[in-house]
């Protein structure tokens, strides 16, 4: 055909059209390139990028040997999407599912056939399909392989992290908890969130239809940065040791509570803090708040007759008497400022009594007459020295700082009574530490209970060093009072339970009333016993304190009869794992066999 | 001058044919490279992922390691094996004395026996 045949009306029209359909398209281009770029880039973007949080991983909490206390694990959260089950095809599978799992096959079928929900909407109650059913909160890798080798398409895990603790309560009331919102909820795990917690990373990515990564178009990434480790001055074993002994007194004496501190007086390191009751923290939930609470910390008591040592420390520093100087205790009025007081009484009726002799029987009547020798001022701040009434700043959150009034605030019989350990309150924690003052020739130190905090890869490490914090008494003095303190647990001694021969034990037992109703209670007692040894060189400060002993009949929750011997069967469980030699040939630590050849 | 025009003729197309060669060379140049670093990009996800894996399985290993170890596992398991070691077994050990004289520590206590050591040498005499 010839284009002379073709109108040239239609062939203008046709090219009319067809330049029109160009400009509209370009025109479109335009539209979309120029004005709507921006939206549209970002709907593009949206629909291809992808932003993921890469979680860091909680730092381990281990013991001074590196004992993992405290780590990070990830668990699957093991769940079923009821709609995309199919009982017809996976229904046999549920009996082999609910044995791996370790749960009532009826409870796994249910949750699997659980297909719709209630749900409170505008016009009323409506039904809803439920799409995730959890079956299992935290299932471990090996279990989860069992899971996934079953091939149940509608059952499928999420990875999460949990944190969890292989010694179970093993201090647990030091260790604390993290909550199942990732908080952590006290002891280090919160005093110490900071260099635990790590710092999230994140990964901008490009992803596929099926939303899967497209590892090539990986745009920006920052790395997660781990937790950092933290290492305690706790020793396990030594822990372990603690804790038996507490089962053995909850066991015995049903007390309302019992705390042990074991430390090393030179340092401040916690060796060993444990209470009963206690918990643990892989179930705290299952748990009442009086369990989780720290007694060694929180707990305030009278410190009783272990606060004598105190009053006769801060008299001989003070030079008002001797360890040899000898009071009437028979004497049941002493003149203070031309007033009489009334002296409290003793448990058993004294005669004329040395210094050393007041300590070691006890004698509050012999310690209020050292206590009036000193005075108010001079007690009160001896007192504060020793660390009464004031934080001791171990760390974990929970402290407190017990009742130390100033002499402002004290009645006319204060100073009768707090040389005895009355009208005083303190944290066992406190009183432990008081007494280690004794054993540190005579400075009192801050508890050490974090020994370092490290990174995993090595290459920062953050030292906790030990702090003294100030001298109490001088070294002299401490010593002195030191072997005042070992008649204690001699024959003639409120603690001869407390006795390892050989080892130099020295002491001083406290049987505090307690208050009831506003009244001491002569049934209700704290009976606790704070020791160290070698008494020449202390090694080792222990502290027993059991708050109402359960007695049978006829006999009294005292210190050296309760709290005594615990002391000595940790201490002698110490020597032999510490490996601790005899100070002098007369060892006879529980070695079983007889009578002991040292010098084999 | 017929023959030159053929000649440029012939050298336009050879050059137009090595020019789309080249160009397509390069295009599946371009799409080889591209396709060797998504394979690349795609084996170091999936390397990442073993590591990740392994460092999980480690975690887990350790975490078991550490139960078993507990005080409370090792004398349960152990319970009717060990025996307190009896005096005989129990030796003090001055190490300042097998080492020389610059290389002494300051200990101010001989070193001592450990133990585990009194317990191995128990379970062997009973």
């Amino acid at each position: 055909m010839s284009l002379s045949f073709i109108s040239p009306i239609r062939i203008g029209f046709l090219k009319v059209v067809v330049a029109l359909a160009f400009v509209v398209l370009i025109g479109r281009f335009v539209y979309l390139h120029v004005f709507e770029h921006e939206r549209l880039s970002r709907i593009v973007e949206h629909n291809r990028e992808n932003m993921r949080t890469l979680y860091s991983k909680r730092g381990d909490i281990v013991d001074a040997r590196g004992n993992l206390l405290a780590a990070t694990r990830e668990v699957f959260e093991v769940g079923v999407d009821p709609q995309a089950f199919d009982q017809e095809e996976d229904g046999e599978k549920l009996v082999e599912l609910a044995k791996i799992l370790e749960l009532p096959e009826s409870e796994v079928l249910e949750k699997c056939n659980r297909r719709l929900r209630e749900v409170e909407g505008p016009n009323g109650v409506e039904k809803r399909d439920v799409r995730w059913v959890v079956i299992a909160e935290a299932v471990n890798q090996e279990v989860y392989g069992k899971v996934n080798d079953l091939k149940i398409k509608s059952v499928y895990g999420n990875r999460k992290f949990q944190r969890h603790y292989p010694g179970s309560s093993l201090a647990s009331h030091l260790l604390g908890f993290v909550n199942k919102e990732g908080v952590p909820s006290m002891g280090v795990e919160q005093y110490m969130q900071f260099y635990l917690q790590g710092q999230d990373g994140w990964r901008e990515f490009e992803h596929d239809g099926r939303r899967r990564e497209m590892a090539q178009f990986k745009k920006r990434e920052v790395s997660p940065t781990d937790g950092m480790g933290v290492q305690l001055t706790l020793d396990l074993v030594i822990q372990h040791i603690v804790e038996e002994e507490l089962v053995k007194i909850a066991r015995d004496y049903n007390p309302e509570s019992a705390t042990i501190i074991v430390s090393e007086p030179s340092t401040g390191d916690i060796l060993a803090m444990a209470n009963f009751p206690d918990f643990d923290p892989n179930l705290f939930f299952k748990y009442k708040p009086e369990e989780l609470k720290n007694r060694a910390i929180s707990d305030i008591i009278e410190p009783g007759s272990t606060f004598k040592a105190v009053t006769v420390a801060a008299a001989l520093n003070e030079g008002v008497t001797r360890a040899s100087e000898v009071f009437d205790c028979g004497q049941s009025v002493v003149n203070h400022k031309d007033r009489d007081l009334r002296l409290p009484s003793d448990s058993h009726p004294n005669g004329r009594l040395s210094v050393t002799e007041i300590l070691v029987k006890s004698s509050n009547r012999g310690a209020a007459f050292i206590g009036v020798r000193l005075g108010e001022d001079k007690l009160y701040r001896y007192a504060r020295d020793f660390g009464f009434g004031q934080v001791t700043n171990i760390g974990p959150a929970g402290e407190e700082k017990g009742i130390l009034h100033p002499v402002s605030r004290w009645d006319g019989l204060t100073i009768t009574r707090m040389p005895m350990g009355h009208a005083v309150s303190a944290t066992p924690l406190q009183i432990h530490f008081a007494m280690s003052v004794i054993a540190n020739d005579g400075v009192l130190v801050k508890p050490r209970l974090i020994k370092r905090a490290y990174s995993s890869d090595g290459k920062l490490e953050i030292s906790f060093d030990p702090s003294p914090r100030n001298r109490v008494i001088k070294p002299e003095i401490a010593r002195e009072v030191a072997k005042m303190l070992m008649g204690v647990v001699r024959s003639d001694g409120t603690a001869h339970k407390a006795e390892i021969p050989g080892y130099e034990i020295a002491g001083k037992t406290g049987t505090t009333q307690k208050i009831v109703d506003g009244r001491y209670s002569h049934t209700a007692h704290v009976a606790s016993f704070i020791g160290f040894f070698p008494a020449s060189r202390p090694k080792l400060m222990v502290s027993v304190i059991i708050n109402e002993p359960k007695m049978t009949k006829g006999l009294s929750g005292y210190g050296g009869v309760v709290a005594a011997p615990a002391f000595h069967d940790v201490s002698e469980k110490l020597i032999r794992y510490m490996g601790m030699k005899p100070v002098n040939g007369e060892a006879q630590v529980a070695w079983k066999g007889g009578p002991l050849d040292w010098s084999r | 001058m017929n023959k030159q025009t053929d000649d440029y003729r012939f050298l336009c197309i050879a050059s137009g044919v090595f020019m789309v060669a080249v160009l397509g060379c390069l295009a599946l140049g371009v799409v080889w490279v591209r396709q060797s670093a998504s394979s690349t990009a795609k084996q170091v996800q999936k390397c990442e992922a073993q590591l990740q894996q392994k460092r999980r399985i480690l975690a887990h290993v350790n975490e078991q390691f550490a139960k078993a170890h507990m005080p409370s596992n090792l004398t349960q398991d152990t319970s009717s094996e060990l025996i307190t070691p009896v005096a005989g077994q129990v030796r003090w050990i001055t190490v300042t004395d097998r080492m020389p004289a610059v290389e002494r520590p300051v200990i101010r206590e001989p070193a001592l026996v450990s133990f585990e050591l009194a317990l191995m040498e128990g379970s062997r005499k009973r």
